[in-house]
């Protein structure tokens, strides 16, 4: 086997499985337990990693997305070799430094000195190691001036900084990052997101888990996207994304159809100028076709994302509206979108017994044409994407 | 621009890995101690984080791990100074409990504590991945400082009763190494079966408080010697003790060669020394066994 360099993840096939039948770990339980198997039930397992494969050269950067328990976790923790996989193969060189949950190394009774020598030695920091980044860490952590204070009074920001700044300046081969940046105040988690490019063009691995897709792009040149267990896409970021987006936008769909709604969505249409397709900065008509049981007043909203439920923005119009169908045109004078898919959503309010209304819901998709979205600084994200017409002038 | 995009359909995964591909952990004894010793660092940060944080906010701080083993010797010698088959000749009785309550306690306090240790660091388990033993491990060292204390005080009693170092002291740090060696099988064998099963807590309070009275702390080794009870007559249970419990001989010995001037009784150790092999390696490899399931049930 040739050897590889530090900073290399090799998971081939692995897969991963917790016990379903998972009692407390108590005796009375355990008994019943063994009880069940001798008379013959076989254990349930619950797969959460079925054959995932990855590699990653040094230096790469790969986004893990998916909903909550699709392992994304499990996945890291494998890797991070607190856990170990149930079948296949993981190979992983070099030092891990992993940011699971930044407080979980902190100790409240401890001083804020204490901990980074505490916490550091525990990452595999010799203590010279650590004198020689002390000032730089507690400097990152914006927290000298409080260092020989216990950290159960600090305020949680400076806890979490704290336990972001020590796991940061490991020098690690391979970096880990769980969903960390949720926590702590818009400056910092930029700071956070600056950090992690800093230690990935020194020619760290990073893998970084998020629900942020903003920061996923910001951060990874490729991702990964896990579904119930296995990988449902990987490729180039932007790609998997757009996948990705797509299944939350027909989720919603499918879960707002379940619901006993009493307004039907006919038809959906976006175009652009002359009844074409939408271009980038023109005028664009979104025209929805709508059947509602009675007549009535209500405030229509009608907003466009990328397809979480978290609109780039959103138009409201309050208008009475007969019983039966009808059709609603709103007219948008600059369409600031640049290329790509987008989800049309809908809400309906009104008073309360209102028999027509409806939550906030995606009813159809479009695509927009025109400049691509203008690329961001390393590390830097965009919350959604606005085309904004610029012209430059350098004297 | 979806260059390289690879999309898996759901339905064309498997439900099962191929039978071949099961993982099985498997680490060989030395290379696991090696492994261990290169990370003994962590130990030793483990060891001082819990001592800076269990004395930071007590107004005694350190001194009252020097108060208890005071008071409880105290107490021993005003109860069982009494009893007469419990003396030894030439020994004042303080100085002979308080030497077996320092083994003891340094045994108890490691096995107990050290048990206790990977339930109490759950959430360290889950986000670090250096050898786990260190965890036990870090008690033992703890231990060894709470221990190390009691010096003091048994430095004091030693010349308030006008003793005499023995030449024989010379030989404590081997039966010493044979009660570490069989505290860490112990000790490990506990804390990985308590994450499995939270009870063995309870039953290792138990075991320890009987221990006390069950191993030769506040009488000799020597009350084995001739027993009639049952079927036996005039039996010399001290063998099969020993190999039961190693901890018997290795206090036993302290005291023949360091208190009373005796040379050590190598028979009794012997058997004590394999015993606690044993115990070392049943522990250290079921831990070893088992630490594949301990991020996943804590």
């Amino acid at each position: 086997m040739p050897t590889s360099a530090d900073g290399t993840i090799i998971v081939e096939h692995v897969w991963k499985r917790f016990r379903a039948d998972r009692g407390r770990p108590h005796i009375t339980d355990q008994l019943a337990k063994i009880g069940r198997r001798l008379r013959g039930a076989t254990r349930s397992y619950r797969w959460v990693l079925k054959d995932i494969n990855l590699t990653l050269e040094p230096g790469a950067t790969l986004g893990l997305i998916g909903i909550n328990g699709s392992g994304k976790s499990t996945l890291l923790k494998v890797i991070s070799r607190c856990m170990y996989q149930t079948a296949g193969r993981c190979e992983i060189h070099g030092r891990v430094g992993a940011l699971l949950e930044v407080r979980g190394g902190i100790n409240p009774t401890l001083s804020g000195r204490e901990n980074i020598y505490m916490f550091g030695s525990l990452l595999g920091l010799s203590r010279r190691q650590i004198n020689a980044r002390f000032d730089t860490i507690a400097e990152f952590a914006e927290v000298t001036d409080a260092i020989d204070r216990q950290v159960k009074y600090y305020s949680s920001g400076m806890q979490v900084r704290l336990g972001f700044s020590i796991a940061s300046h490991l020098d690690a081969d391979i970096l880990l990052v769980d969903e960390v940046l949720a926590v702590g105040d818009a400056n910092f988690q930029q700071k956070c997101l600056t950090r992690i490019s800093e230690v990935v063009a020194s020619g760290t691995t990073l893998l970084f888990v998020s629900h942020d897709l903003a920061a996923v792009e910001a951060m990874c040149e490729r991702a990964m996207w896990l579904t119930e267990a296995i990988v449902r896409a990987a490729g180039p970021t932007r790609a998997v994304l757009g996948q990705y987006r797509a299944s939350v936008e027909e989720q919603a769909a499918m879960t707002s159809s379940s619901t006993t709604s009493s307004l039907r969505v006919l038809k959906v249409e976006v175009t652009g100028p002359g009844d074409g397709m939408a271009l980038s900065g023109e005028e664009v008509q979104i025209r929805l076709v709508l059947s509602a049981p009675e007549g009535g007043r209500a405030r229509f909203y009608v907003g466009v994302s990328e397809g979480t439920a978290v609109p780039v923005f959103v138009a409201m119009h309050h208008s009475a509206f007969p019983g039966g169908d009808f059709e609603l045109r709103c007219q948008l004078q600059n369409l600031p979108l640049p290329k790509g898919r987008y989800y049309v959503w809908l809400a309906l309010e009104g008073s309360t017994d209102l028999a027509a209304a409806q939550t906030w819901k995606p009813v159809g998709a479009f695509d927009v044409f025109g400049p691509t979205p203008v690329p961001t600084p390393q590390g830097v994200m965009v919350l959604s994407p606005v085309y904004v017409p610029a012209t430059w002038e350098l004297s | 621009m979806d260059e390289g995009l690879v999309i898996t359909d759901p339905a064309t995964v498997a439900s099962e890995p191929p039978p071949d591909s099961f993982y099985s952990h498997r680490v060989q004894l030395f290379p696991a101690i090696w492994a261990m010793w290169a990370r003994r660092e962590i130990a030793v940060a483990l060891a001082e984080r819990d001592i800076r944080a269990s004395y930071k906010q007590a107004a005694l701080g350190m001194f009252w791990a020097l108060l208890s083993p005071v008071l409880t010797v105290v107490l021993f010698t005003l109860i069982f100074s009494h009893i007469k088959s419990f003396k030894i000749p030439g020994v004042p009785y303080i100085l002979y409990s308080f030497v077996g309550l320092m083994c003891w306690g340094f045994f108890a306090g490691s096995v107990t504590a050290g048990g206790n240790s990977m339930v109490g660091n759950l959430t360290l388990l889950q986000k670090t991945s250096f050898p786990r033993e260190l965890f036990p491990l870090s008690q033992m060292l703890e231990q060894t400082l709470y221990t190390g204390i009691s010096f003091i005080p048994l430095t004091i009693l030693l010349i308030a009763n006008g003793f005499t170092p023995k030449l024989g002291t010379l030989w404590v740090p081997v039966f010493i190494a044979v009660e570490v060696l069989f505290g860490i099988g112990l000790m490990l064998l506990m804390s990985a079966v308590v994450v499995y099963v939270r009870d063995v807590v309870q039953i290792m309070a138990l075991i320890m408080s009987l221990g006390l009275f069950a191993t030769p702390i506040i009488w000799p080794l020597s009350k084995l010697r001739n027993i009639t009870w049952g079927p036996f007559h005039h039996f010399d249970f001290r063998p099969y003790y020993s190999v039961f419990n190693p901890l018997g001989p290795v206090i036993d010995n302290v005291r023949r060669t360091a208190l009373q001037g005796l040379p050590p009784d190598w028979p009794l150790l012997g058997l004590a020394a394999i015993s606690a092999s044993v115990y070392f390696v049943v522990g250290y490899r079921l831990f070893k066994r088992l630490e594949v399931n301990f991020a996943d049930i804590s």
